[in-house]
């Protein structure tokens, strides 16, 4: 973990994620045709946030990426232990791979932005969740379920709490796009047990990828 | 005081008499009161499914869910209650897509279930199960019929395809569980 110049946390990156994610161009077999590039891909969702259906338009920019999950293992490298890696961070766009080792659940939470995920390998459960009109605690319901699969997007409005399972015994790698600063917005999760609201804790949330990790060892 | 033999004569006789709203208010009953129910089933201790009782017409089971597991969708087709006494169980519900030959399903929506809840589930109901804490959670499950000699099905959690239900992959995903919590 390490922290950048504005004092704000930043997600370690793998050396060999971190090598394969900056090929400049990953060309088809036939040579003209780019395939997955992860620079492309975030120019791409740069102009797409500013679009006014800017949410649509993202979700259009990871459907298309997700539709050829190889080429964007080949990009990103394949997955070999749970993490987040930030692919980029600005003020109006972050844009995430993230790793979820096997069975891993997370907590629910909100982004207080809209959010695009499209998955690459291996499966997503959403639940959706509501909050409980009045309730003194802030205290939640689920409201409904999503199932994603390989080359699946998801849209998510400003407004979700979700919380996220992998469902299956090896990692999952999905494309998270969050139409804002990530980092800088404060957000909220709820407790998994009491479903109470709380302060949204990016140490806990990260912790919960290492415990992982320790329980499933990395595959290389 | 929960009495595990009481409750499951309360069980049989509100099973043949009024079916799972019966058997639901017998659940609901005892899970208000989930300290009785931990000093007679005693605290969790690993993952498990335990069978307090089989018959033709009701099975139960004290179903010990271990740290974060997560069970692959499934249907029963028998009514089912699920009372919680510890912990926490997020209930995925699953459809069938009209017309898919593989017998593809997709999610439909989903219950929260908490310490001192009870469930009914209809006969057609396909669901998973996640246990979205880090400690064990503890659950009494009701099937009206008898569990083990009835045909089910799962779905591969990746595909979701349908398969026929293999309790061996069932249990051991228990017995990874703990496996993996041994070490923790």
């Amino acid at each position: 973990m390490m922290r950048d110049t504005v004092g704000c946390i930043t997600l370690q990156w793998s050396g060999r994620a971190s090598r394969a994610a900056h090929r400049n161009v990953i060309r088809s077999e036939k040579g003209a045709v780019p395939m997955f590039d992860l620079d492309r891909f975030k120019a791409e969702c740069s102009a797409a946030v500013t679009e006014r259906a800017a949410l649509q338009a993202v979700r259009e920019v990871v459907a298309r990426a997700v539709e050829d999950p190889r080429a964007v293992l080949k990009a990103l490298g394949e997955p070999v232990r749970s993490e987040v890696h930030t692919l980029h961070r600005s003020t109006d766009l972050t844009i995430f791979n993230v790793i979820w080792g096997p069975r891993m659940t997370v907590m629910p939470h909100n982004h207080e932005m809209w959010a695009v995920i499209g998955i690459y390998t291996g499966r997503e459960d959403n639940i959706l969740w509501r909050r409980l009109p009045a309730d003194p605690n802030g205290r939640i319901e689920a409201a409904g379920a999503k199932a994603l699969s390989e080359r699946d997007a998801l849209p998510l409005g400003h407004d979700i709490i979700h919380s996220v399972t992998n469902p299956i015994g090896r990692l999952t790698g999905a494309i998270h796009v969050y139409g804002g600063d990530f980092f800088g917005v404060p957000r909220k999760e709820w407790d998994p047990e009491r479903l109470i609201e709380q302060p949204y804790d990016v140490q806990k949330t990260l912790q919960m990828f290492e415990e992982s990790n320790r329980l499933y060892p990395a595959r290389s | 005081m929960f009495d595990t033999d009481r409750f499951i004569a309360d069980c049989r006789k509100a099973g043949g008499a009024g079916g799972p709203s019966g058997v639901l208010e017998v659940v609901s009953a005892a899970v208000t009161a989930p300290r009785e129910i931990l000093q007679a089933l005693g605290e969790p201790r690993r993952a498990e499914v335990n069978v307090l009782y089989r018959s033709a017409e009701l099975t139960i089971f004290n179903l010990i869910w271990g740290p974060q597991m997560c069970q692959l969708p499934h249907d029963h087709r028998m009514w089912a209650v699920i009372g919680i006494y510890t912990g926490r169980e997020d209930n995925i519900f699953w459809r069938r897509p009209a017309g898919d030959p593989a017998g593809r399903i997709e999610a439909a929506g989903a219950k929260a279930l908490s310490e001192r809840e009870a469930v009914p589930l209809g006969p057609d109901i396909i669901h998973s199960v996640i246990n979205p804490i880090s400690r064990l959670t503890g659950a009494i499950h009701v099937y009206g019929g008898d569990f083990f000699a009835a045909t089910h099905s799962q779905w591969d959690p990746e595909r979701l395809l349908e398969e026929p239900y293999d309790v061996q992959r069932l249990l051991a995903l228990f017995e990874e569980s703990n496996r993996l919590h041994a070490s923790a």
